[in-house]
């Protein structure tokens, strides 16, 4: 039974407890009028009396206290006084306070904002209905998009001969080579923008519920239909205002009036869920038509299962489907169907980051341990320190409960504000990196100190607290205080216990942080050697700019030859060497086509696919390929000319194992035939640590097949000054302003390198952090133990022992401790490492040298740590040692 | 002068406030020493067991404290029973004679 008059009670004394304590002293002193007034009575003077009645009443502090504990509000009020003393002790010590509270911050910052991120990207449920029962459907597991796409036609019998899934919808793969330009009403460009192509079903099938406006529909889906779009929340954001009246309006994309049919939900960027690093600010219909079937193998499928069938079951559904189909083409057309692989919507998207983030979350965690034993550490000794003070409570009575409660509550204090510091500087982080589009993380635009994250790190920030304060404050339940009064009297070191404690957490701080840089450094080392592979082309020097005709051209040979004009007048200006143009840039977009040889006795040969771009003839030197054998394009090569190929050497060893390439004949993308003039280096068109892959260049005088246009220049000059060197030819000779969308060829490199580079720096930081709060940790312990040993060093000293042998003799301690720390943190590290394995190019998880670099690292700085200390005990004067206390 | 002559068993305070309290509303002090006159001054109660006693009841919720005028014209704080209290005077006061029975059956017949 609730006892409603107790909670009120105990309510009214927490809110107003300064009432409650003033009753009660009310009550109290009438009572002791009451007695003195009665004493008075009986016949004794006023003084007497009332001395009387204070001494019969027996302890008014002590009633009061008594009383307190019936209201249940005692712990409260003690709770106050002692954070109070213990904020009043705390300030005594502002440089022991500051550097914990920092310490504690800089843990619990790091911790919060590990956290926030994890949560956003690995956690959180995707922003779509009842995400658990979306299924990712493609092809092959292979590195082309055409490999993993389906064609329309398929992807339209796998939605309609399944019984596993409820609906299914799918978006065009290919998008980001389509141009696509929002114009004011007088033509002016306002945005280059992405519109990805989405399918019927696909808004449906995830379960989005728009901002704004509605879906596409009726005509709209056709082929040709009229133009609509879908604003993404951002792009309605940033370039309409988040102006409401926009849906049902026209606007200008390519020239063309196009309907803005609604808005995307701010909860659903189509971009950070699948395509993350590339933006998407509009979603544009793609029709399931012949037309589109014919583009070959195009498309991603998204499905979502009946109520009740598991992912596996879904899958296998497909793969009979995906077999019908097989059997039906035979062996022709076999390059319009790969494979079927199913895996969840979420395995997709975060899969690939799961490993990686959980090893970051370990490694944060293992700072905020470091950062813990280090704060346990200045208590313990701050807490020798106060000894004298503790017994002497002790002794006049305070309860031990009492005393360990004050040290708990001060490491909860320092927790505390940690707490507010760390908070602060997650704010700032998790920001910044939520800012950064440049990342193909998915989801990561999302990362927020939300409600989740502040009652994590509240609780990391208690268990911080406790975990700090728990080892000295146990140290007061074994202490009698007459020992300990004894033992200050005596010489004022610690017990064994406590040196054995505190040698013990150093040891662990050192094991940490050994793991912690062995880890950072396998990724480092695997950085180096993803940044030495061989690019295929020279990064440096070397702009790209997106550029184009502003106008639709006639034909494929009139557009050649406005970019071929182009290029003269920019390779015209001073100080550049040559500019080429290109389709697509390497580390970016790509898409399949098949490639079939025509063997020495004019039978066609196995084929197999191959990245093509579609360039000019100073696109290879524009780049930097090198052309091993034959020759690349030339000038005079025309559509009427004879068709003529590059291939990359990959792809021709592939087709000719040894057989010289040059002079054949292969059919390309089973549309035309053409001769190989020469074979180029292997560029790096997927990602670094990709192994080579199959690449063809195709002339843009001979192939209409162009949809956008990368100019590469290539210079000497210094960026800035290319860059508007460049500028200038470009409006000169378009006379409109060109557009901002230019880019180092290194920052392509760089761009297809920043999750991994975000990961080795982010690890190397906390590794930094680490170590220096290790050394920190170490040198406390030992620059303490010296402290303490004063006398003894000041006997040895003045009974003839060297300045040398008292320096190793404090040296020999921090190696000691140095020594057991790294041979532990280097088992932990070889058994830990092999989480690192998906993460790591030509490195093997235990590689030796990383293992021995940094364990003399840790080595290094901890016996410097220790050295300093040993140094200064050495050289202390004997006389001065001996007259300490 | 000595304190409790007779040291209460535990929670025989609580059955005399009580009962003293089934008469009317009376404070702290007026309690104590109503409780020294009935009991011809052989159970003194230390203020020091009293006004926690006092507390811890009406955290319960048997009494309830008003603030009223005193004999002496003094503001103080008067306890009186709630429904719950008087139940709880009759339950506990059954309960010792039932108790102080059993005792004296045994020194009678011990």
């Amino acid at each position: 039974m609730v006892k409603w008059d107790s909670v009120w009670i105990a309510l009214k004394s927490v809110f107003r407890n300064g009432k409650v304590e003033d009753e009660l002293n009310e009550e109290v002193s009438f009572h002791l009028e009451m007695q003195t007034r009665h004493n008075i009575e009986k016949g004794m003077d006023p003084e007497t009396a009332k001395k009387k009645a204070l001494k019969s009443f027996g302890g008014a502090e002590k009633t009061k206290e008594d009383c307190r504990d019936g209201w249940g509000l005692r712990l409260l009020s003690d709770t106050r006084r002692d954070t109070a003393y213990g904020i009043r002790q705390l300030m005594k010590d502002k440089g022991f306070a500051i550097v914990s509270v920092v310490t504690l911050g800089i843990g619990i910052g790091a911790c919060a904002s590990m956290f926030s991120l994890v949560n956003a990207v690995l956690l959180k449920p995707l922003p779509f209905e009842d995400p658990e029962r979306l299924v990712w459907i493609q092809s092959a597991k292979a590195m082309g998009l055409s490999a993993q796409t389906h064609t329309v036609d398929n992807f339209k019998e796998f939605r309609d001969e399944n019984n596993s899934f409820e609906s299914m919808g799918a978006y065009f793969a290919f998008f980001d080579y389509g141009a696509y330009i929002h114009a004011d009403e007088r033509g002016n460009m306002i945005a280059r923008v992405r519109c990805a192509g989405i399918t019927e079903g696909f808004i449906e099938t995830l379960g989005i519920k728009l901002a704004l406006g509605r879906n596409f529909e009726g005509s709209e889906w056709a082929f040709n239909g009229p133009p609509s779009v879908i604003l993404s929340h951002s792009y309605w954001k940033s370039h309409f205002n988040s102006d409401r009246g926009v849906v049902g309006t026209n606007i200008s994309i390519n020239g063309r009036p196009t309907n803005v049919v609604g808005v995307l939900p701010a909860s659903f960027d189509f971009d950070s869920v699948f395509t993350p690093g590339t933006e998407v600010e509009m979603l544009v219909p793609f029709p399931l038509s012949e037309e589109t079937n014919r583009y070959g193998n195009t498309i991603f499928g998204i499905g979502r299962l009946k109520e009740g069938v598991s992912v596996e079951a879904g899958g296998a559904n497909l793969k009979l489907v995906s077999d019908r189909i097989k059997e039906r083409l035979g062996s022709q057309h076999r390059r319009f169907h790969h494979h079927m692989n199913t895996e969840s919507l979420d395995d997709r998207i975060r899969g690939p980051f799961r490993t990686a983030f959980y090893v970051l979350s370990v490694a944060v965690g293992c700072v905020l341990a470091i950062a813990c034993v280090n704060i346990a550490n200045l208590l313990i000794a701050r807490s020798n320190g106060r000894r004298k003070e503790f017994s002497l409570r002790a002794a006049l009575g305070a309860q031990r409960w009492r005393l360990i409660r004050q040290t708990l509550v001060e490491s909860l204090i320092l927790s505390g504000w940690g707490l507010a510091l760390g908070l602060g500087l997650a704010y700032v982080a998790t920001n910044w990196i939520s800012g950064l589009q440049a990342f193909s993380i998915p989801m990561i635009q999302n990362v927020s100190i939300d409600g989740y994250a502040i009652g994590f790190v509240v609780l990391i920030a208690g268990v911080t607290g406790l975990g700090c304060g728990i080892f000295p404050a146990l140290q007061f339940s074994r202490s009698a205080p007459f020992e300990a009064l004894g033992d200050e009297s005596q010489r004022g070191s610690s017990g064994r216990r406590t040196v054995w404690l505190r040698k013990g957490l150093v040891v662990t701080e050192v094991a940490l942080s050994c793991l912690l840089l062995v880890c950072a450094g396998l990724l480092i080392r695997s950085f180096d050697r993803l940044l030495d592979v061989d690019l295929g082309f020279e990064p440096s020097n070397a702009i790209a700019w997106r550029v184009d005709g502003g106008r639709e051209f006639e034909s494929y040979q009139e557009r050649a030859n406005y970019y071929e004009a182009l290029l003269d007048s920019i390779e015209a200006l001073p100080g550049i060497e040559v500019a080429g143009i290109a389709d697509t840039l390497p580390l970016g977009r790509n898409r399949q086509w098949g490639i079939v040889p025509r063997m020495n006795d004019g039978e066609r040969g196995p084929g197999t696919g191959a990245f093509p771009r579609v360039v000019n003839h100073s696109y290879a030197e524009a780049m930097g390929i090198e052309v091993l054998a034959g020759r690349f394009f030339n000038a005079f090569e025309t559509s009427e000319s004879e068709s003529v190929i590059v291939l990359n050497k990959n792809l021709a060893d592939q087709l000719w194992k040894g057989d010289d390439p040059l002079g054949k004949t292969v059919f390309v993308n089973g549309r035309f035939e053409a001769k190989v003039v020469g074979v180029v280096s292997d560029v790096k068109h997927n990602s670094l640590d990709a192994a080579p892959s199959n690449e063809m260049y195709l002339n843009f005088h001979q192939i209409g097949d162009f949809m956008a246009a990368e100019m590469v220049v290539r210079s000497k000059l210094s960026t800035e000054l290319l860059i508007s060197t460049v500028r200038k030819g470009l409006q000169e000779y378009t006379g409109r302003p060109p557009s901002n969308e230019f880019k180092t060829l290194q920052s392509l490199v760089d761009h297809s390198v920043a999750p991994e580079r975000l990961f080795k720096d982010v690890l190397s930081a906390f590794s930094l952090v680490a170590l220096v709060l290790a050394a920190v940790g170490l040198y406390g312990v030992i620059a303490y133990s010296v402290g303490q040993r004063v006398r003894e060093i000041g006997i040895r000293l003045a009974i003839g022992a060297s300045p040398g042998r008292i320096r190793s003799m404090i040296l020999t301690e921090g190696v000691w401790m140095t020594a057991i720390g790294i041979t532990i943190g280097l088992l932990g590290a070889y058994g830990f490492s092999r989480y690192l394995s998906g993460m790591l190019y030509e490195v093997s998880t235990t590689d030796p040298f990383i293992f021995a670099l940094n364990a003399s690292v840790v080595a290094g700085i901890a016996i410097l740590a220790a050295f300093l200390p040993a140094r200064q005990a050495s050289k202390g004067d004997p006389n001065e040692a001996l007259r300490v206390e | 002068m000595p304190r409790d002559k007779q040291d209460l068993l535990q929670g025989t305070l609580d059955l005399l406030i009580l009962r003293i309290l089934l008469s009317g509303p009376r404070h702290g002090y007026d309690i104590a020493k109503h409780i020294q006159l009935v009991s011809k001054e052989v159970i003194q109660v230390g203020q020091g067991s009293l006004y926690p006693s006092l507390h811890r009841l009406e955290q319960r919720g048997y009494i309830k404290a008003k603030w009223d005028t005193s004999e002496t014209g003094r503001r103080a704080k008067f306890y009186l029973l709630t429904a719950d209290g008087k139940r709880k005077a009759a339950e506990e006061e059954s309960r010792w004679k039932e108790f102080t029975g059993a005792v004296n059956l045994i020194l009678q017949k011990g």
